[in-house]
C-alpha cells in the first residue's frame, strides 16, 4: 500500500475509510500522472531535469457512486479535476497544461477501476460497458461470448473505451464498424456537480438534439463517462485480403472514392502516399493500397468480386495479391512501437496528424500539409533543421477521408527541441486551417490544438465555453482542455 | 545518400521484411555496440502496449505499476536521477518495484524483445545490495548470488557448503529475524539467490549452465527452497539428473503443510496460489470452494499458479488476476463466507490483495512462522 503523505490525500481518504487504496499521493505517482503520451512531454523528459509534478494527488474510485461523491466533494472545496483513462492519448487531454495557473488542488481521476461489461443483450446485440475497462481486454470478453465491438484502434492494448469516447474516437476496421459515435446508443456518467446523467437509450430518436453529441469528444471537459450503451456485432464469418500498387496516390483516392460511393464498405482501406511506400515499403513506383473486408460470407464475397471488377478495369491499379493485405494485418499495432529510436535522439522530434476534409479537398490538403515542411525550414533557419511529413488515408467516406501525417524532424542547433515542436505544429495546423480541414479526425484536440480549435469554432467556441459553465460553474473539470 | 534514405536508415527499416524486424535488428546493434542499455529506454518511450499483458497492472488499474511505469524508475536512475528525486526515496522506489509477480509475460509480449522481467529482478536484487534500507547487517550466514551468472556467483555458490536456505533475494532480513526458525532447519547458511528455473522451464537455458549450478551446489547436504519452481528446478534439473549432486533438496512448504495440516483453519482463510488449491489442499483434505466449483479460471498442473507465478505463460494470463480478484474474492464474500485472512506466497501478490481487499493479506511465511523470531 502506498503511504500518504500530504494533507490534501489525508483528507480524501478520510472521505472513504472503507477503500484504503483510494487515494495516492506520493511523488512518482503523481509523476507519473502528470503525463500522457503526448510526444512533447517525451521531449521535456528527455532535455530537461526531472520536474516538479503537475498532479497533487491520483485517485481510483471503484464505482460510480464512489465517483459521484467524490466529484461532490471536489466540487464543493474547488479541486480541480482531470479524468484519466489508460493515459494514452497524445494531445495532452488528460493532465494539466504546462503553462496552465495552479492556484487549486489538482486531482487525477483514475476511471480505470470501471472496467466491466454491465450488460449484454444478445437479441438486440447492445452492450452497456464501463469506460476504463482496456480496448483490448473488452473486445477479448465479447469475443468469448461471440461478439466484437468493432473498434481496434492501434493502441488497443493501452486504451480505454471511456478514452474513445471522450475523444470520439476511430479504429482500423471503421468504414466498416462505424467510429465510436457510430457505435454509442448512450452514456451514463458524473456531472462535475456530482449528479448522475443517462442519456436515453434508443436505437434513433427524435425527442430534440442529440445528448450523446455533446459528450462524445468532450474529452473530460463536460463530465465523467462512466459507462455506453454501444452495439456489438457478432464475430466477423470471413475476411477477404486485396493488395493493389497504384501509380499515385491522386488515381487511388479516385478509386477509392468511386467503390464508396457505389456503397461498398471495405473494413480497411489504405492508401500510402508515395514518400511512405517508397520509405516503409520500398515500393519505387506507385502507391502501396490494402484492403480489408469483414463480415458476412456472402457480403464479403460480393465486395471482393465488385472491387477486383472495378480495379480490373483501371489502368493505373495493378493487383499485388493478398499477402501485403496479410502482413499488415498482422501487423497491424505495430506503429505504435516504432517511437523510441527516435525520441531517443537529442533534438529529434515525432509525432501525428490525423486530419479529415472532402473527397474534392483531399489532394489540395495533402499537398499543403506536406509543403509546411517549407514554412518550417523559413522560421527556424538555424544549422541542423529536418522535417519530413510522410502520409496514409485510412478511413473513408461517402462524402471524403481522412489523411494521417507521420512527421519527424530534428529542431536545428540553436533552438530548444519544445520551441522548434511547438513551431512545427503551428505550421501543420495553419497549413490545414487554410485548407479549411478538420484538424482532428480521431487522436482529438487537448491542450496540443486548443488554439487552432478555437479559431477554427470562433462564435461556436464561446457558446461551448457558456455551456461548461453551466454544467461547472467552478470550472473544476479538466480545466484548459479544449480552449475551455 | 537523399533525405529520405537518411530517415530510412536511422529508422532501420530498408530491407528488412516488417519494421519490427528492422527494430529489433536495430536495437541489437546498438546493445552490441554499448551505446546504451535498450530495455529501460525503450520502455520510458513505449506507447505500452504490454500494459495489458500484465497482472499487476491488470489487478490494480495503477499507472506506475504497468511494465513501464516500473521500467521508467531504471531509465530515470540511468539518467542519474536519485531515489530521492523520482520517487521521493529508496524504500518508496522499491515498492513500485516490487509490483511485480515475476510472471514473464511482458518479456514474451514485448515486440522488441526486451527482457523487461529479468531486468526488474535485477533491478530488485541491485536495490536490495546497494540501497540502505537492510534492516539488520549482513552476518555470517549472509550471501547474495545471482546464480546466472558465471563467476563471482558461481564462487559464491560453491563456497556453500551444509543445510542451505536458498531464500528469494530481498527476503534475508525476514530468514535473519527468525533464527528459531533457521535452528529448527538445521540451517548454516541463508543465500539470497535468483535460481534460473524460469530461463530453464522455457528452455532457455543452457545444460552448462545447469550443470555448473549443479556442481556449484554439491557441497550442499540439504537446500532449503521456498518456492516449488526453486525447488523443481534443483530437484529435477539439477539433483536428479545429476548424480554427483549430493544435496536434497527440501521445500520450506513441506514443512508448511505439515503444520497446516495439524491446525484447524479459521473460517475465511483463503490460500492466493492455485498450487494449494490444486494439488495439495485436497490431498490435505481441505475444502476449498472455488476449487471444487471449478470457478478458477484454468487448469491443475505440475506448474500450475494463479496471475502470476513464476510459470506457465498461458496461466499467467492477466485475465486470470482479474478474476481471481472479482470472482474469486467476491464470491466468498457473496456466500456469507467473510474473508478474514488471504494468505500469499507471493510478497508482490500480497501486495496486490492488499489493494483490492478487505481481508487480512499475510505473507506465507509469516503465517506459519511467526512464532520463529
Amino acid at each position: 500500500m502506498k503511504a500518504l503523505v500530504s494533507a490534501l490525500g489525508n483528507e480524501i481518504q478520510s472521505l472513504f475509510p472503507e477503500d484504503s487504496a483510494f487515494v495516492a499521493d506520493d511523488l512518482y505517482t503523481r509523476r507519473v500522472y502528470s503525463k500522457d503520451l503526448m510526444p512533447r512531454v517525451h521531449l521535456e523528459a528527455r532535455e530537461g531535469d526531472l520536474q516538479e509534478p503537475s498532479i497533487d494527488a491520483v485517485v481510483w474510485p471503484a464505482d460510480s457512486e464512489k465517483l459521484a461523491k467524490f466529484v461532490r466533494a471536489a466540487n464543493e472545496k474547488g479541486w480541480e479535476l482531470y479524468p484519466y483513462g489508460a493515459g494514452s492519448g497524445v494531445c495532452g487531454g488528460a493532465t494539466p497544461g504546462r503553462d496552465q495557473e495552479r492556484h487549486r488542488p489538482r486531482i487525477s481521476v483514475d476511471l480505470k477501476r470501471l472496467d466491466k461489461i454491465e450488460l449484454l443483450d444478445e437479441k438486440s446485440q447492445i452492450a452497456k460497458v464501463q469506460g476504463g475497462i482496456i480496448g483490448q481486454v473488452l473486445e477479448e470478453d465479447l469475443n468469448q461470448r461471440g461478439f466484437t465491438l468493432g473498434h481496434f484502434p492501434s493502441s488497443i492494448y493501452c486504451s480505454s473505451f471511456g478514452g474513445y469516447l471522450a475523444t470520439r474516437a476511430a479504429g482500423q476496421l471503421s468504414t466498416y464498424y462505424g467510429k465510436i459515435e457510430d457505435m454509442v446508443l448512450a452514456v451514463e456518467g458524473v456531472l462535475p456537480t456530482g449528479e448522475f446523467f443517462t442519456t436515453p437509450v434508443a436505437p434513433r430518436l427524435a425527442v430534440g438534439p442529440d445528448w450523446n453529441h455533446l459528450f462524445l469528444g468532450s474529452e473530460g471537459s463536460l463530465a465523467f463517462l462512466t459507462s455506453a450503451w454501444v452495439k456489438v456485432h457478432k464475430l466477423a464469418e470471413n475476411r477477404r485480403f486485396l493488395s493493389f500498387v497504384v501509380s499515385s496516390t491522386e488515381k487511388a483516392l479516385e478509386g477509392v472514392r468511386q467503390w464508396m460511393q457505389e456503397g461498398l464498405r471495405p473494413a480497411v482501406t489504405r492508401i500510402y502516399d508515395e514518400d511512405e511506400s517508397r520509405m516503409l515499403m520500398g515500393i519505387k513506383d506507385g502507391v502501396k493500397l490494402v484492403c480489408i473486408i469483414e463480415g458476412e460470407q456472402t457480403l464479403t464475397d460480393f465486395t471482393a468480386l465488385r472491387i477486383n471488377q472495378l480495379t480490373m478495369k483501371w489502368p493505373d491499379w495493378k493487383d499485388t495479391g493478398e499477402e501485403p493485405a496479410q502482413h499488415w494485418w498482422a501487423h497491424r499495432y505495430d506503429i505504435s512501437y516504432n517511437q523510441q529510436l527516435i525520441l531517443s535522439h537529442r533534438r529529434m522530434i515525432l509525432d501525428t496528424f490525423e486530419v479529415s476534409t472532402s473527397w474534392a479537398g483531399l489532394p489540395s490538403l495533402h499537398k499543403h500539409v506536406k509543403l509546411a515542411t517549407e514554412a518550417v525550414a523559413k522560421r527556424f533557419p538555424g544549422k541542423g533543421e529536418m522535417l519530413l511529413v510522410i502520409a496514409h488515408f485510412s478511413h473513408f467516406y461517402h462524402c471524403g477521408g481522412n489523411i494521417y501525417f507521420t512527421l519527424c524532424g530534428r529542431s536545428p542547433e540553436d533552438t530548444p527541441t519544445p520551441e522548434f515542436y511547438d513551431g512545427v505544429w503551428d505550421e501543420l495546423l495553419k497549413a490545414c486551417e487554410a485548407q479549411g480541414a478538420a484538424i482532428s479526425h480521431h487522436h482529438g484536440i487537448g491542450r496540443l490544438k486548443a488554439l487552432a480549435y478555437r479559431r477554427q469554432r470562433g462564435v461556436l467556441h464561446d457558446v461551448l465555453k457558456s455551456f461548461k459553465h453551466e454544467l461547472d460553474p467552478k470550472n473544476i473539470l479538466n480545466p484548459g482542455n479544449l480552449g475551455l | 545518400m537523399s533525405l529520405i534514405q537518411k530517415i530510412s536508415s536511422t529508422l532501420g527499416i530498408s530491407g528488412f521484411k516488417s519494421r519490427i524486424q528492422g527494430w529489433v535488428f536495430k536495437k541489437k546493434l546498438l546493445k552490441f555496440s554499448g551505446r546504451f542499455r535498450w530495455e529501460p529506454e525503450a520502455c520510458f518511450y513505449c506507447p505500452e502496449m504490454c500494459r495489458f499483458a500484465c497482472p499487476v497492472a491488470e489487478t490494480l488499474r495503477d499507472n506506475t505499476v504497468t511494465p513501464r511505469g516500473k521500467m521508467s524508475l531504471l531509465h530515470l536512475a540511468e539518467r542519474g536521477f536519485t531515489p530521492e528525486s523520482v520517487a521521493g526515496g529508496p524504500a518508496q522506489r522499491l515498492w513500485f518495484l516490487e509490483q511485480c509477480t515475476g510472471c514473464g509475460r511482458c518479456t514474451e509480449f514485448c515486440v522488441h524483445e526486451n527482457d523487461v522481467a529479468t531486468q526488474l529482478r535485477q533491478a530488485r536484487a541491485e536495490h536490495f545490495s546497494r540501497e540502505s534500507v537492510r534492516l539488520s547487517p549482513a552476518g555470517s550466514l549472509t550471501e547474495q548470488v545471482d546464480a546466472r551468472e558465471v563467476g563471482r556467483s558461481l564462487e559464491a555458490l560453491r563456497a556453500l557448503e551444509g543445510v542451505v536456505v536458498l531464500c528469494e533475494p530481498g527476503r534475508r532480513e525476514w530468514w535473519l529475524a527468525r533464527p528459531k526458525l533457521l535452528e529448527e532447519l538445521g540451517a548454516t547458511s541463508v543465500c539470497e539467490a535468483w535460481l534460473p528455473h524460469r530461463e530453464w522451464s522455457w528452455g532457455k537455458l543452457s545444460e552448462l549452465r545447469i550443470d555448473e549450478i549443479g556442481d556449484a551446489l554439491s557441497d550442499c547436504t540439504q537446500l532449503w527452497v521456498e518456492s516449488p519452481d526453486a525447488a523443481w528446478f534443483l530437484a529435477k534439473a539439477v539433483k536428479e539428473e545429476r548424480e554427483a549432486l549430493g544435496a536434497e533438496v527440501r521445500l520450506v512448504w513441506q514443512r508448511f503443510f505439515a503444520e497446516m495440516a495439524a491446525r484447524e483453519l479459521p473460517l475465511g482463510t483463503s490460500f492466493h496460489e492455485s498450487y494449494f488449491l490444486s494439488r495439495l489442499f485436497p490431498r490435505l483434505g481441505y475444502s476449498v470452494p472455488m476449487y471444487e466449483r471449478g470457478l478458477l479460471p484454468f487448469h491443475s498442473g505440475w506448474n500450475v499458479h494463479d496471475c502470476g507465478g513464476e510459470g506457465h505463460y498461458r496461466l499467467a494470463h492477466p485475465g486470470n488476476a482479474r478474476a481471481i480478484g472479482e470472482r474469486f474474492l467476491a464470491d466468498l464474500v457473496k456466500d456469507g463466507r467473510a474473508l478474514d485472512k488471504i494468505v500469499c506466497q507471493s510478497w508482490s501478490c500480497m501486495e496486490h490483495l492488499r489493494g483490492i481487499s478487505e481481508a487480512k493479506v499475510v505473507y506465507w511465511l509469516d503465517e506459519l512462522f511467526d512464532g520463529a523470531r
